[in-house]
């Protein structure tokens, strides 16, 4: 019995999980473009619905019905196979991000999280770096020189950043002593907030995590202006969607582990357990408003400043700043 | 349950496995073989699940399938960007007459180690039941860095040297 | 004072049996010289220390079908040292060649190509000598006379079975494919346009480039020689589109300067005006396309709304925004509009704090920086063998402005700066043209601040056509109209060359009259299409990603270049 209770548990939690994180995408495109639009003196979609609201709906229906190319001389397979690798790391990061305190639900308690893995963490970087094959081979597959060329720009930078991206948490495991996501919010109870330890942990990871999803000033594999959107330059229609939404969903997902890593998770004053996930929702909330921000602003790097700034900054601090973290603790 | 689970799948993984490993060596394209390595790492990432060791296989995921065979397709696509073929001919030279032999002499010897003789192994001080206990990571780091300290460190110089070494052969080029 | 009849003395002194004939018109000197020995002489002419014409200004040719050497090809020189200018000639019969001055100034490649694309005038010893706004195979040459303007004049013509220029050449470097090949355009986000641009990379570093042209390329200067010279006013605005009243300008006082007449200083100073609102808004497309080709897209969207504020003040004086035509032969086509001063003022007010406002998202943006700073290099010597005018000259620290060396229209009586840069890359360039457009605005102030009363439009009967009101009432003005409006002006026969400091460089129109009511040559000076001659040249050893930045920096619009 306690089986089928811990099964339908944990479909019911995929199942919302799921639908909750399709509709954030869904309205993140429409919330960039509108923030956007507001940094550019502009009003954004506001012609679909009372402000544009059914937009990313009527977005998904013109991908849906809009004809499907594939190239000639693609390699099918991959081809079609790459955006669905995307999509579906990018939806597993999900799994192991605590989104709130236990709840009681019909006398059962349910933690807010898919799965409460001890290697939570390491998890998340594992399926992070899967998930760059979508990007890699969608790039190649289309033969398209654009397209590797940003497939090769985007496999140079993710090996670079995974590596600063890893050791830039690696401060905060000190701290916490685990691997598990859930244990690691539990640490910073109390306002003991990961960030007020390790704030340079915090900016070097919000940096690497930003050149890891490929969003400005780091979107070498799509760089519209010189390689006419690489990566993603021979897909169309849904398949060009699921690429968009897993840059997406990943940007929620960064965001959402930079909250359970520094921001102390749903930790918050004000809120009950039961609705300790709402705090979770605005940090979270707060961290994308930034990424899309700082797109409003920047120009995008050149190609071999990424890998510089990689390798010869960021990585050297992150290390320094183990260094560091780790002489204090001894002291 | 748990047994009967774990049995389903094991096979199943095992003999993805297999199929992928078969499947690396046929392809003609080398990215197609290379993501077929791909995922028989992932298979045996599985099968290191099912031996109760979560940390080895994540780091199998992470290190293997993520990052070094992303080098790898990362090469093939510098080497072949009008994707090179591998040629249909088979020839017979010396070299693969010899490979052929040392891989007969290697099947054989896996095949009378596993089927006719029984291999007693070595039960080791962490039992699942103390790997479970005390968590893996834990178990793993206690290891290596205490008693096997020395080798790890060795084995991390011995990989700076080669990162060296392939700066210096990369830049001799120029 | 030194004059450019020294040149003359000295070139006679020089080359005693070489000079053919001299004669000057409307202050212009032009030497006519023996074809073999047009690469000497103008060795010569680049190298003397007290000559020193070191800018070539233009090469074209002109057909005289009824003459035994039928092609004349026109060499522009400029001495910067001097201030001067000079015209060399030399004919050459059908399949005669010149030799290449390539040699001497680097501009001469691409200008001797149109030349021989447009009249088929070889060029012994030219290093590229391919057809270059028409497709290699193409039939004809469009520039001569004999050539058909309509397509149902032709007698035959076969349209090529392959793409022409699919497979671009390199020189073979015996490395195999060592090397990938890109093609950028014509069909491609940042090449401002139909631009193709086949490059040669080693990894992402760029081994070699070629540039191709011509996709846009619409004859204007042949349909020009077949309209009367007012109705070649609405060609001008077509060609650099984002500066319709600069290009209005330049050619009208080049029809002006061959007619011998000034207008009224009231028609000056709103020509200034315009232009330098032009400038603004030329400028303004500028950064906003730079920016976006650089990943800053929130810049594209602040100064298009300037440029808004600037096309509806242009829409309020001229009617239109893209294509004004506002300039006419003798003056303006109107006074300017009530209200309009306000308007201007408005603008100019809160223009600074708009630069200003861009200058706080790019100019000390530590990304910005390292994509501008030392990519695209050109040194100022590099700069003026090229050819190179405008910003891309300035921004190579070479204070060179038409507006100060040959001011025109007044700019005389203007108080402004030149502003140039140190290096020559593109963060020098932007800067240089941060600063034009504030200087622009400056410019603006003191000609509404100064602007005389009185006529806009030079008096003479045969030149300008009488007021509306007259034509309503007397009829003989009604005839005069209809006849200046039918047969339009016919300047006396010779040749002028005019050019102004268009937002993108010098913009020249060199006009050969026959005396009759449309030009023989109607030649147009292009600044981007000598300026992206330089194109390979400057990104070279670079990144893929610096293309985008080059090619922005120098600004070009495929309109003009093409032609």
């Amino acid at each position: 019995m306690e089986l089928v209770y811990f099964l339908i548990e944990a479909v019911v939690k995929v199942v919302v999980v799921f639908a909750v994180l399709m509709g954030t995408v869904a309205y993140l495109t429409l919330v960039e473009r509108k923030v956007l639009g507001h940094i550019q003196v502009r009003y954004g979609p506001n012609r679909v619905g009372p402000f544009g609201l059914l937009q990313p709906i009527a977005d998904g229906i013109k991908a849906f019905f809009k004809e499907e190319v594939v190239p000639a001389k693609a390699d099918k397979t991959i081809f079609i196979i790459a955006p669905m690798i995307s999509i579906v790391a990018a939806l597993c990061l999900f799994a192991v991000i605590p989104f709130g305190d236990k709840i009681e639900i019909f006398g059962r308690t349910v933690s807010l999280t898919i799965a409460d893995l001890d290697i939570g963490l390491l998890y998340v970087f594992g399926i992070a770096s899967l998930g760059e094959y979508g990007v890699v081979l969608g790039g190649w597959s289309g033969y398209n020189k654009y397209g590797v060329i940003g497939a090769l720009r985007a496999a140079a930078q993710m090996i670079s950043y995974e590596l600063a991206l890893g050791l830039s948490v690696i401060g905060v495991l000190m701290i916490s002593g685990t691997l598990n996501l859930g244990e690691i919010v539990q640490r910073q109870a109390g306002g003991h907030w990961n960030v007020l330890y390790q704030p340079f942990a915090f900016i070097f990871y919000l940096v690497c995590a930003i050149a890891e999803i490929n969003r400005t000033p780091f979107d070498m594999p799509e760089a519209e202006a010189e390689l006419a959107c690489g990566f993603n330059i021979e897909y169309s229609s849904m398949k060009f969607s699921l690429f968009f939404m897993a840059e997406y969903a990943h940007l929620v997902a960064v965001c959402a582990i930079a909250t359970t890593l520094f921001l102390g998770g749903w930790h918050g004053p004000f809120l009950p357990p039961s609705l300790s996930w709402i705090w979770f929702v605005i940090k979270t909330g707060v961290l994308v408003y930034f990424c899309i921000w700082e797109r409003g602003t920047f120009p995008r790097l050149r190609y071999d400043q990424i890998m510089k700034l990689g390798w010869k900054v960021l990585l050297p601090l992150t290390l320094a700043n183990i260094f560091f973290t780790g002489l204090i603790m001894v002291l | 349950m748990g047994s009967l689970f774990h049995w389903i799948v094991f096979i199943l993984t095992a003999l993805t496995a297999i199929f992928a490993a078969v499947m690396v060596i046929t392809r003609r394209n080398p990215i197609h073989s290379a993501l077929f390595l791909v995922l028989n790492f992932l298979c045996i990432a599985v099968l290191y699940l099912l031996l109760n060791s979560q940390f080895i296989a994540i780091i199998q995921v992470m290190i293997y399938a993520g990052a070094i065979m992303m080098l790898v397709i990362f090469v093939i696509m510098l080497l072949s960007v009008e994707e090179e073929r591998r040629t249909y001919k088979v020839r017979l030279s010396p070299a693969k007459v010899i490979g052929l032999v040392v891989a007969l002499i290697l099947f054989a010897e896996l095949v009378y180690g596993i089927a006719l003789r029984v291999l007693p192994g070595v039960k080791g001080e962490f039992t699942p039941e103390k790997i479970a206990q005390m968590g893996d990571i834990k178990a793993v780091a206690s290891l290596l860095f205490t008693r096997f300290l020395f080798p790890f460190e060795v084995a991390s110089i011995l990989l700076l040297v080669g990162i060296i070494g392939a700066v210096i052969l990369s830049k001799k080029e120029r | 004072m030194w004059d450019v009849e020294v040149a003359h003395k000295r070139l006679k002194e020089q080359f005693p049996d070489s000079i053919l004939e001299t004669y000057s018109f409307q202050g212009e000197m032009t030497i006519k010289v023996k074809r073999e020995d047009i690469l000497p002489i103008c060795k010569f002419l680049r190298d003397d220390p007290d000559l020193a014409f070191d800018f070539l200004t233009d090469i074209c040719g002109v057909d005289y079908p009824q003459r035994e050497e039928r092609f004349e090809v026109v060499y522009h020189l400029y001495s910067m040292r001097r201030n001067k200018r000079l015209r060399i000639k030399a004919s050459v019969s059908e399949g005669e060649a010149l030799s290449t001055v390539e040699s001497i100034w680097k501009a001469a490649n691409w200008l001797e190509r149109e030349v021989y694309d447009m009249l088929g005038v070889p060029f012994e010893g030219h290093s590229d000598l391919r057809r270059i706004l028409t497709w290699e195979g193409y039939q004809g040459h469009p520039l001569r006379k004999d050539f058909p303007l309509r397509g149902e004049d032709f007698e035959h013509y076969e349209v090529p079975a392959e793409p022409p220029d699919v497979i671009p050449k390199f020189p073979d470097t015996g490395e195999g494919q060592r090397y990938m090949i890109l093609n950028m355009g014509p069909q491609h986000p940042a090449t401002h346009g139909v631009l193709r641009l086949v490059l040669k990379l080693d990894g992402e570093v760029i081994v070699d480039a070629i540039p191709y042209i011509g996709h846009l390329h619409r004859g204007v200067e042949k349909l020009a020689e077949n309209m009367t010279y007012t109705q070649a006013v609405t060609l001008t605005d077509r060609l650099d589109y984002t500066a319709g009243i600069s290009n209005n300008l330049a050619y009208i006082l080049a029809v002006e300067k061959l007619l011998g007449i000034e207008v009224p200083k009231r028609a000056q100073y709103i020509r200034v005006m315009l232009a330098e609102l032009q400038r603004i808004a030329a400028h303004l497309l500028w950064l906003a396309t730079h920016a976006l080709d650089m990943g800053a897209m929130t810049v594209l969207f602040y100064t298009f709304r300037e440029r808004e504020t600037v096309l509806d003040i242009l829409e309020h004086v001229t009617g239109a925004r893209l294509t004004p035509s506002f300039l006419r032969i003798g003056g303006l086509a109107a006074d300017l509009p009530d209200g309009i001063e306000g308007r201007i003022r408005a603008f100019l007010e809160d223009f600074p704090r708009r630069i200003h406002e861009y200058e706080t998202l790019l100019t000390e943006n530590i990304i910005w920086l390292k994509r501008t700073k030392d990519v695209g290099v050109i040194t100022a010597d590099e700069a003026i063998n090229w050819g190179l005018t405008g910003p891309v000259l300035r921004g190579s620290g070479v204070r060179w402005d038409i507006r100060k060396v040959f001011p025109y229209s007044s700019y005389e009586e203007f108080d402004f700066e030149i502003p140039i840069g140190e290096k020559g890359d593109v963060y020098d360039r932007y800067l240089v043209r941060l600063e034009e457009m504030r200087q622009s605005a400056r410019i603006i102030h003191q000609a509404l601040d100064r602007l005389p009363d009185g006529e806009v439009n030079y008096y003479d009967p045969k030149v300008t056509p009488p007021s509306k009101e007259l034509v309503a009432e007397e009829i003989n003005a009604l005839i005069r109209h209809f006849k200046l409006k039918s047969e339009d002006i016919s300047p006396p026969p010779g040749e002028v060359y005019a050019s102004i400091e268009n937002p993108k460089g010098e913009l020249g129109w060199y006009l050969v009259s026959d005396g009759s009511n449309h030009p023989y040559r109607y030649r147009i000076r292009p600044p981007c299409f000598v300026n992206l001659a330089a194109l390979p040249e400057m990104i070279k050893g670079h990144l893929v990603a610096d293309v985008v930045a080059v090619i922005g920096s120098i600004d070009i619009v495929l309109g003009e270049i093409d032609r």
